[in-house]
């Protein structure tokens, strides 16, 4: 298994081919915030860091592989930074900001 | 070699790995690699090939153009001369070397906006509301202000945002300096220590950073003097004979943690435990009830150290407390991984960023506090028929868990006055237990980046920093956890 699904971490392991795409794409849909663990992640096709990418994935813990860590890995970092993603600002139509922003109100 | 990549939308159905392709080219020592932002996220289809890829090589024309060859068409290459230092054109490799001082100054002007915004906040609705009081004609305006305000509030959030992002730096710079330290310290005690350090490149606050020094060295004392066993020691528990200290940082998500771990004794749970009566922390029979994580989390109590004699190296007088402390003081927490015997591990775990604080404010015997709204795991109306007295405490029913009652104004060292008929409790997490903390009335929620104390009320416990409220007042972040404790 490629793409396994503990908690709200996804773990990418051994060689992640094209068709594991979908499955990540997926994962990520269910739950828009989880992040990604690449640590046991030995190869990854391209299709799986355009899905990183374009959904600014957190990566949670980073690859061994000196390719993937030192040249790969930098984009998905300058990708995540939070607030923007197409994705929370799909789910969220007010703005991911709202989190982020002051809210006030007076309690019970 | 510089080079420039797009793949068609349809190289995945051909079968083409553009990663695989890039990642056979010799001599790589940069790359980038941006995807098209997904119009639709619910029709995206990750079988088509959004990517856009540029490189850097350290080789030669003919090498590149071997490695390329089956996509040649897609690939623009270009000679840039030779040299990692070299930032070719047009491959949007910019950065800049800012000042620390200038950085600081302008996270202080955001600082001072946000607020400015929150007085405008408070200003908004109180002009809202009379406003709204003037009738039917009026309300219309009173929105208006409201969406204006709100406007501002965003975007000021967006930059408070990017400006923290700024001042990100990695945790490498701060371990760099750790091989020596323990170096020293493990010669000095004739301990043979093997030390690793992983996870260089995850990224902190720099004041964070900078404040984590110590911490980390008190721990990597701690550990070396009283967690590893020495030499005889680690043969008896049949151990290698290298003791083990790994310093490994993560991030995930909002939060960094950064475990300092060893492969010594571990807690002495039992130790512990006696200690704590003999000390009169905890009575004999509430020691024998504590379970062990709660127990192993009393060596974060003040003046509380587990060694039986105190060392050199580590008995200055600041213990685990000091280190909560510290770390609490960066928006920080402590916890203990105890493996009896086996090691133990101590987790930091710190907001990557330093975060607008969330707090409620309420109200103690007529003064106003805040408290954070992380430390607030709910509130609960209580009557106070429906307090029963426990010893010489008090405490509540609520989801069929007993929660002691304390009131706010009395850890504050206030004399009590009768109760209300009904009162505001706060659920804390004070250590591994529940605590109630009763208060007068319920304020605000507001937002803003907290300041720590500085001078002498640093050592002030129970106190986290202060807030400015939106009307100009300064209040006091308490810990309440802390206080209960």
């Amino acid at each position: 298994m490629t793409v396994r699904l503990d908690g709200e971490v996804i773990h990418l392991e051994g060689d992640c081919h094209v068709e594991d795409a979908e499955v990540l794409l997926r994962r990520l849909q269910e739950a828009p915030g989880r992040g990604v663990d690449l640590s046991q992640c030995r190869r990854m096709h391209a299709a799986l860091a355009q899905v990183l990418l374009s959904f600014r994935t957190p990566i949670l813990a980073a690859p061994q592989d000196s390719f993937l860590r030192d040249r790969l890995l930098p984009n998905f970092q300058r990708s995540s930074l939070p607030g923007e993603g197409p994705m929370s600002s799909k789910q969220d139509p007010s703005g991911a900001l709202a989190g982020s922003s002051t809210q006030t109100g007076v309690l019970g | 070699m510089a080079l420039r990549y797009d793949p068609p939308p349809e190289a995945y159905f051909r079968g083409e790995d553009p990663l695989a392709i890039v990642a056979a080219i010799p001599g790589l020592i940069h790359l980038e690699v941006a995807a098209d932002a997904p119009a639709d996220a619910v029709s995206y289809d990750p079988f088509r090939c959004a990517l856009k890829i540029a490189a850097v090589a350290q080789a030669s024309l003919a090498e590149v153009k071997t490695a390329t060859r089956l996509v040649a068409d897609q690939v623009e290459l270009a000679v840039v001369d030779a040299g990692p230092a070299v930032e070719p054109v047009g491959l949007q490799l910019r950065t800049l070397r800012v000042d620390a001082a200038n950085l600081d100054a302008v996270a202080a002007l955001v600082n001072e906006l946000v607020i400015a915004k929150n007085a405008l906040t408070h200003e908004t609705r109180r002009l809202s509301a009379e406003l709204e009081a003037l009738g039917h004609g009026r309300r219309k305006q009173a929105r208006a202000l409201v969406d204006r305000e709100a406007a501002i509030e965003r975007v000021v959030a967006d930059l408070h945002g990017a400006v923290t992002r700024l001042r990100l730096a990695p945790l490498g710079h701060l371990f760099s300096r750790f091989p020596r330290q323990v170096r020293e310290i493990a010669d000095g005690l004739g301990k043979p220590v093997d030390f690793q350090v992983s996870g260089e490149d995850v990224a902190l606050d720099k004041e964070v950073l900078e404040g984590l020094f110590e911490p980390i060295l008190h721990l990597v004392r701690n550990a070396v003097d009283h967690g590893l066993e020495d030499p005889e020691g680690r043969r008896a528990a049949r151990k290698p004979q290298r003791g083990s200290l790994a310093i490994a940082a993560r991030s995930a998500g909002a939060t960094v943690t950064i475990d300092v771990a060893d492969d010594g004794r571990g807690l002495d749970i039992e130790a512990i435990r006696a200690k704590a009566v003999a000390r009169g922390v905890l009575g004999p029979d509430a020691a024998k009830g504590q379970s062990d994580i709660a127990v192993a989390d009393l060596v974060f109590a003040p003046g509380f150290s587990t060694a039986e004699r105190v060392s050199e190296l580590s008995g200055r007088g600041v213990g685990m407390d000091a280190v909560r402390a510290a770390v609490g003081r960066l928006g920080g927490t402590v916890s203990l991984h105890n493996r009896p015997g086996a090691g133990l591990t101590v987790r930091l775990t710190l907001p990557a960023q330093v975060l607008m604080t969330r707090v409620l404010v309420v109200d103690a015997r007529g003064q106003r506090f805040a408290v954070p709204l992380a430390e607030i795991e709910a509130i609960h109306r209580v009557r106070s028929v429906d307090v029963t007295a426990v010893r010489e405490g008090r405490a509540y029913v609520r989801d069929a868990q007993v929660i002691p009652l304390l009131r706010l104004s009395e850890m504050l060292g206030d004399a009590s006055r009768p109760d209300d008929d009904v009162f505001p409790v706060l659920k804390v997490a004070a250590g591994a237990e529940a605590v109630g903390v009763q208060v007068d009335a319920i304020g605000d929620r507001i937002e803003a980046p907290m300041r720590p104390l500085g001078g002498i009320m640093t050592a002030y416990p129970g106190v986290l920093g202060t807030i400015l409220q939106g009307d100009g007042r300064v209040l006091l972040v308490l810990d309440v956890a802390e206080l209960a404790a």
